[in-house]
Formats: C-alpha cells, structure tokens, sequence
C-alpha cells in the first residue's frame, strides 16, 4: 500500500509542477532560514572559540579588550594605542611572549608582523617554499595565496596606507618566499613577514635607492652626503637595494599591537593576569572570555531572530494547510472515486498524507542542505 | 449471482426500500429503471457494499453482504465488482494505463501484478486505445475517456458489472454505440450486468427490466 500510495502521490506532485514547486521552496525557505542561522552561529562559536581557547593571553595597550581579541586573533581591524616592542621585556617572566604587528594589508588581505616562533606556536606548516627569514620576505595563508595565485617567486604589493599621507608608508613590493598549509583559521586569510618587515611598511625602516652627486644637495662636515627630496626610497627590498635598508632609532621602542602570551604554568598565567589587572598601560585579556561575550550578544539577537523566524514558519505552516486544503477541496471527486472502487479512508489518507510527506521531507532536504552548505560558506569566509 | 430475500433499507430522511425477494443469475443482463430518486442508485450501492441494508439478507457473487465487515465489503468491490459510473469519472493526473490500474492500487487485496499491467494493455488495445496508454485524460476525447473507464471496470475479470447510467448526456448514436460495446464486452467474459437507466431507448434493449418504483416503500 506505501508504494502504491507512494506512485500516486508523485504522480500528482509531478502533474502539478507549479504548485509543488511554490510549495516546496516556500517550506524550504521556512526551515532554511533559522537552521542556517542556528548552524551558522554553532560553526563560527566553534571556530572562534577555538582559537581563543588556543591563545590564552593577549597583552595590549590598556584600552578597548575587543579591538585587540579581534586584531590580533583574527586580524580584523586595529587597536587604538600600540605598544613598544620592550614591553615583552616585563612578559618574559611569565612565559613566551609573541609580538603581532597588525594593520597592513595587500589588496585588503592583512599583513601580519611576528616573528618565526608564532608559526611554530600556531602550528603553521609551509607547505610550499620556506618561512620568511629576510626583510621584505612575506610567507602567504593558504586560501590567500589561492585568492592571489601565488606562489614562492611572486611579488606582493602591499596597500597604501593613506593616499593623502604624501609623508607617510608608501606601497612596498614584498617576495613571496613560502606558502602555507591550510588550518581552517584566520592564519589562512593573511600574510606574514617579520617585524621588520613591518616596521618597513610604517616607514620606520627604509632604504634608498643609490644616491649620486646629483641627489644630494650638500655634503656634512664628515664628508657624508645629505639627503635631498630628489632622493627616492627604496620600495622594494631587492639585491640592489637591501644594503640601504637602515633602521633609525632603537627596535625595543618600535610598535606593536600586542603580544600572544603563552604563560609557563597556571600560576605564571594567574600572576599575569592579577600584575596587569592594575596596570596603567598595559593590559591583559583571555581571549575567550571576550569570545563568550560577543556570542552573548550573538545568542541574545538569535533570540529576537527565533521569533521572527517562528512567525515566517507560522505563517508558511498557514499556507501550506490552506494549500493543502483547497487541494483536497479541488481533489474531493478523485477521492470520492477512489473510496468508490473499493479504497478505505484510510487508504485515502494515506495518500494524501505520502503526498504532504513527500513535499515536506522534499522542503527540509533542500532546506537543511542549503543552511548547512550555505553555514558552512559563511564560516569559511568568516573564519 | 444476486439474491435477496426481504431486504430493507431506509435513510434518516425518511427514504424507504423493501425488496421481498430478487434473484439475478449468472450471466443475466438486467436493467433498473424508474424516476428520478425512486432509489434505483441506493440499490447498486446495496450490491455493490458501499451501502448496507438495514435487515433482510443480501447475497452478491457469493458474498453476503448484510453480515460481511467494512473490510470484507471494500474487498469484495474491489476483486468481483465492476463499476462503471455516471460521467466516467477518471483520476486526471494518471494516463490511461495508470487508470485502469487504479483498482490496484488502492486495495491491497488486489497485488498489481504483471499479469494484470499485460491485462490491462490487451484491455486498451481491444478498445482500441492501444496507442493511448500514456495520455492523461485531458489528451482524450469524450469517447476515450469513457472506454477508459470501462476498462477499469473489467480489468479485475469481475462477474458483475454495475452501471450507474453511463448513458445520460450522450446522443443516441452515442449511446448506442456505448451499449453494443458494453454488451459485447460483458457477452464475451460471461458476466452478469446490472444497468441503472431511465433511458427508454436503453431500457429496450433488455429482456429483464426492474421498475424499482414497485420497490420504494412510504415513509
């Protein structure tokens, strides 16, 4: 009886392809919209608190603890003080401190100052080339170096920071050394250098290109010759220009935007926490916490969004029942033949209801594989 | 093939019928006539179980209906019973094929064999809708349609067919040509048929007629 009840169904379904299909895509769309928002909240709570729970401290500036969990975790905007590069003098005692340079990019894609230990400490593996060990060397994430087609050998030209800065950081050509495994993390959406290399595109490490007579506008009274506005700087770090590069001042005062602590013990990383908690220009944060908070606020929009949601199913279920009803309205005479020649009426239910569950098992497949694809999309853009 | 001894049934309405005593053997072609409303349609539904009589005894190719269950009933319609109905009501969404095996599909006393698909493709083919097999009723003429619905009445090979005025709304040609072709085809399986009609032209094609009047009771 399921099969035949199961052939009439179709066959009507299939009959009446406007209706079926109306009906089918304003189900789907009823179940796709809070399973994807529902699926899309658990993935991206999953991969957030993942890398928060893989970094236990961050040590900024004392300011906004959000702008640094999301610069330095997941290098997405900038904080609003940075800090010297000494500070990991005071850190030291606590256990490994990692120096992040945040706020470059190339073509919009962050590029990240460190240095070769947050590789090891992220677990990043170069899968092509090698790590960046040079200034102007740049080792690119997996899904950028897809986004870019590149590979070690390539060229990187980094953004303009500010087009009206005339004084400021000019666009520099970095050389791609190496390019890494894929993680599922932010890592993959970002380039890194080492510090240096981003204090180069600060401005704050410079080379020149060959200076001649002609550049120069006088001499000092050692004899050296003084620099001109006819002088240009170097923009990309070559065999030709490497020498040039000089650094003016001391590398403990350059700055950074934080620090991914890695403490030695609990106790290191209760006493860091309690020391920073009162200090006036550093500050402390476990990114986890923070991460708790944002899917606080998450959680309590879904809540809002549930209820719209309830009422979109509401109003789908409505239109499905109304459906549904005229349809049996439309199909009394065929039913009414069929108890004729000999069905009983619960056969007659039965088709009709194989019918309204094929259309609905028909909605939720297409539905909850739209929200789980298009969730799982969204995660991995967002990541 | 029938046999009815003092049967009654009556409805709420104050509807009344008494059949003393009916006997319809193998074979036989009988035709029920009278007004509109004298019960003529009530009595096919009484042989045919979709109604049950209020007392009295009525046997149908060896089913006794006043005592058999609902499920026995259904059963009983759906395996030794062909009906043909009023405007050869078809299910719009299946194709020819599919609606002459409709009485397969929606009673499991019937399994849908083979055997009966090779039935129902010879059927069509004597009716000469052979090549119609995949058109849906809406792609068949008038004619057609009706065939079809006769064909559905004789693919369970039934002993008795129960025609519920399959002539009303037709011309005389047409309805001629609808009685020589069901006539030969239940003459060629040896059933027995039991026509409801109050078309004259129809009813003197019979050499047994019922005047169900004589059967309708006062309220």
């Amino acid at each position: 009886m399921i099969r035949h009840a199961f052939y009439l169904a179709w066959r009507h379904l299939v009959a009446s392809p406007w209706r079926t299909t109306i009906l089918v895509m304003c189900t789907s769309v009823a179940l796709f919209l809070p399973l994807f928002t529902m699926r899309t909240a658990s993935l991206l709570e999953g991969a957030l608190l993942a890398r928060a729970t893989s970094s236990p401290i961050l040590v900024g500036s004392r300011g906004d603890p959000f702008d640094l969990t999301l610069a330095a975790l997941y290098f997405r905007g900038s904080v609003a003080d940075t800090l010297p590069l000494g500070a990991a003098e005071r850190l030291r005692p606590y256990g490994r401190a990692l120096p992040l340079h945040v706020g470059h990019t190339a073509s919009g894609t962050p590029v990240v100052g460190t240095d070769a230990s947050y590789l090891d400490a992220r677990q990043l593996h170069v899968s092509e080339g090698r790590r960046f060990a040079l200034l102007g060397e740049v080792v690119a994430g997996a899904s950028a170096a897809r986004a870019f087609g590149l590979e070690p050998g390539g060229k990187l030209r980094t953004d303009l920071t500010n087009l009206y800065n005339l004084a400021g950081a000019y666009p520099f050509v970095l050389e791609v050394v190496g390019v890494l495994a894929p993680t599922g993390t932010a890592d993959d959406d970002a380039f890194f250098v080492d510090l240096r290399t981003s204090w180069m595109l600060d401005g704050a490490v410079h080379g020149h290109v060959e200076v001649t007579d002609d550049q120069a506008i006088g001499s000092d009274e050692a004899g050296n010759l003084e620099a001109s506005a006819a002088i240009f700087l170097a923009q990309e770090v070559n065999d030709d220009t490497r020498a040039s590069f000089h650094l003016h001042g001391d590398p403990s005062d350059l700055p950074v935007t934080g620090f991914l602590v890695y403490p030695s013990d609990t106790r290191r990383h209760d006493q860091l926490l309690g020391e920073l908690a009162l200090d006036d220009s550093l500050a402390a944060v476990r990114p986890v916490d923070i991460v708790r908070t944002i899917f606080g606020i998450v959680l309590r929009l879904q809540d809002g969004l549930n209820v719209a949601f309830a009422l979109v199913a509401a109003a789908t279920v409505g239109f499905f029942g109304l459906t549904m009803a005229l349809t049996l309205r439309l199909r009394s005479a065929e039913l009414m033949l069929l108890r004729r020649l000999g069905s009983s009426r619960y056969a007659v239910a039965w088709i009709v209801g194989t019918e309204i569950a094929v259309l609905s098992l028909t909605a939720a497949c297409i539905g909850g594989l739209a929200a789980w694809l298009g969730a799982a999309q969204v995660a991995l853009a967002l990541h | 093939m029938i046999e009815a001894r003092d049967l009654r049934f009556e409805r709420p309405s104050g509807f009344r019928l008494r059949i003393p005593a009916w006997s319809v053997g193998p074979g036989d072609r009988v035709v029920l006539h009278g007004p509109s409303g004298c019960g003529k349609s009530t009595i096919l539904s009484l042989l045919s179980g979709s109604l049950t009589p209020s007392s009295g005894e009525l046997d149908v190719a060896g089913v006794s209906l006043h005592c058999a269950s609902d499920a026995a009933r259904r059963a009983h319609r759906v395996r030794s019973l062909g009906l043909v109905f009023q405007d050869f009501p078809l299910v719009e969404y299946l194709d020819a094929l599919d609606n002459v095996l409709l009485p397969f599909r929606i009673n499991p006393a019937l399994p849908l064999t083979s055997g009966a698909r090779d039935r129902a493709r010879a059927l069509l083919d004597e009716l000469g809708l052979g090549l119609l097999g995949r058109r849906r009723p809406d792609q068949l003429s008038q004619g057609e349609r009706q065939r079809v619905a006769i064909a559905r009445a004789l693919i369970t090979e039934p002993s008795l067919i129960l025609a519920d005025e399959p002539t009303t709304g037709l011309d005389p040609s047409a309805t001629a040509r609808l009685m020589s072709l069901l006539e030969g085809l239940v003459d060629g399986r040896g059933a027995t048929l039991v026509l409801v009609s109050h078309d004259p032209t129809v009813i003197g094609r019979f050499s047994k007629t019922v005047d169900v009047t004589a059967w309708r009771e006062a309220p």
